[in-house]
């Protein structure tokens, strides 16, 4: 029998899952990846459903962000092959779609996961700040250096991000 | 003009394709808040029994040997390794240090606690349809997967899980190997173009020491001057020296007449190689089993051949092992290298102490019954 808790679960997923995959897609680049987080975050939800059944997708969001992060970043690994982290991505490619997605791959996690919180999901600094739980300065220095970074990486994206960005 | 750099990024999101989420994730979530009310509740429980000093009272005599109530200090290997069939998969990694890994049966990554012997099938993020390499770092704490060319690892400390993306070099990941420190994953596969690569990976705040090349082709030494080789059917075990020199350590004939296949896990010490070992019909030890052996780095006169254990699941190849829990020799043939958990192990259970917990506090409350019983008649 299906509950109506289960029954509001099912219909959040089937309505937004859609939505939460792209930014999942966008904070790390990988289908599988972000399929992952997805139902990382969906299942979190659904062991927290009474307390957050009113507005779950504020909570999945912020799990998403979280977790994307914090698979990253807890334990520090980087990959020793990487001889230049800021060597600009090769590009034959003019779709600069494809570029960009190249360049976003070779931001740090929390670079990457700024900028589409600030530029996709169209949160302001301090909404911004309040989703990861850093400070609304910490969210600004580190926008702009992705954004510098990103110019560094792919000199063609200089339109794209303005150069005074 | 981040107004294009906005339009772009909806772009790239709106043509990514969504895939499908599982269509039991409320259920595996509301059995995950079961879980944890389940274990609140016993670790109350627990404490009532701990506090009111009748402890001794929900211990059986058989509890005592068993994973349930005992714990061993730093843990161990155990004695039997059985294949758990299904368990339920635990989507919290943080199981804590870990003995044994390997995909059971039913296909499910499982590890074995180190201190209570308890079976854990993990929900691992991203593994591949196709399983592949499963491997327990020396020490225990760390478990490695890999799918397609991601390198996944995951602590099972604090049950954080972080990868390695695919990358030119490792398009394809084929094998996983920990250095004897549990600092570095040693991998092999191929790059984008197909060809053979191979290279190492740090792992989490530890510094790896530097390898020879030779490392890729096996499982090197805990000073890299050794690297143990994997072997089909052989009367020795083969090891590699540096710049790619060639030494062979005999296996006893007389446990293995017509030879045996050797695949190397580890190193339990400077000189001491823990493998898997499989022999066929006519040897006295037959089909999979682990075992223990010096390395031809010893004289001759000092070389040991121990079996670790048996049982093991035959279908499992090969292990991963945490052989850091094997404990130094002492010289006697006696030495147990294993622990005997028992059987309730969760191999069949699956979970808990719940139910010798509540039946401790069966047990009190038929106490405290009786004695007010006692009482009255008084």
């Amino acid at each position: 029998m299906i509950t109506g808790d289960e029954a509001g679960f099912n219909a959040f997923v089937q309505a937004r899952s859609a939505a939460l995959s792209r930014t999942a897609y966008l904070l790390t680049g990988d289908h599988h990846l972000a399929q992952d987080l997805v139902q990382a975050a969906l299942l979190q939800a659904a062991k927290h459903w009474g307390r957050i059944h009113t507005s779950p997708e504020a909570y999945v969001r912020r799990a998403i962000y979280h977790q994307n992060i914090s698979w990253w970043r807890r334990r520090q690994i980087t990959e020793t092959q990487l001889v230049s982290h800021d060597r600009a991505v090769e590009s034959s490619d003019t779709d600069l779609r494809l570029t960009l997605d190249q360049a976003l791959a070779r931001l740090t996690p929390k670079q990457r996961t700024v900028l589409v919180l600030r530029f996709y999901e169209d949160l302001t600094e301090v909404e911004t700040a309040r989703a990861l739980g850093v400070s609304a300065g910490t969210v600004k220095s580190t926008s702009r250096h992705a954004l510098r970074r990103l110019r560094t990486l792919a000199p063609e994206l200089a339109d794209l991000i303005g150069a005074d960005a | 003009m981040t107004d294009e750099l906005r339009a772009t990024l909806h772009r790239i999101a709106d043509e990514a394709t969504p895939l499908p989420v599982a269509d039991d994730l409320w259920q595996r979530g509301r059995a995950a808040r079961r879980r944890g009310q389940a274990f609140a509740v016993a670790a109350a429980l627990a404490l009532v029994v701990s506090v009111g000093g009748i402890a001794t009272l929900t211990t059986t005599d058989r509890e005592a040997d068993t994973a349930s109530t005992e714990k061993i200090e730093g843990g161990a290997i155990p004695s039997r390794i059985e294949d758990p069939g299904e368990l339920e998969l635990e989507s919290d990694l943080a199981v804590g240090r870990a003995s044994v890994a390997f995909f059971s049966a039913a296909g499910q990554p499982v590890v074995i606690g180190a201190t209570d012997g308890r079976y854990h099938a993990l929900d691992l993020p991203d593994l591949s349809p196709d399983r592949g390499p499963l491997v327990l770092s020396p020490d225990g704490r760390h478990l490695a997967w890999r799918s397609n060319g991601r390198i996944h690892s995951a602590d099972l400390d604090d049950g954080t899980a972080t990868y390695f993306p695919s990358s030119e070099e490792h398009a394809e990941v084929t094998d996983l190997r920990w250095v004897p420190n549990s600092s570095q994953l040693l991998w092999n596969g191929r790059n984008e173009e197909g060809e053979k690569t191979g290279g190492v990976l740090p792992v989490g705040d530890q510094a790896g020491r530097p390898l020879f090349p030779s490392a890729l082709r096996g499982v090197p030494s805990p000073n890299g001057e050794v690297v143990a080789l994997a072997s089909g059917k052989t009367d020795a075990a083969p090891f590699l020296r540096r710049r790619g020199r060639r030494a062979d350590r005999e296996l006893p004939a007389d446990l293995y007449p017509g030879g045996a296949s050797i695949q190397p896990l580890g190193w339990a010490a400077e000189d001491l190689v823990v493998a898997q070992a499989f022999a066929g019909p006519g040897a006295d030890v037959q089909g999979q089993h682990l075992v223990l052996f010096t390395s031809p780095d010893r004289p001759e006169q000092e070389w040991t051949y121990r079996v670790i254990t048996r049982d093991v699941p035959q279908n499992a190849v090969p292990l991963s092992i945490a052989v850091d829990l094997i404990p130094d020799l002492d010289g006697t043939s006696s030495q147990q290298l294993t622990h005997d958990f028992g059987s309730e192990s969760g191999a069949e259970e699956g979970q808990g102490e719940l139910p010798y917990v509540l039946g401790g506090l069966v047990t009190l409350l038929a106490g405290l019954a009786y004695i007010r019983m006692l009482h009255k008649q008084a």
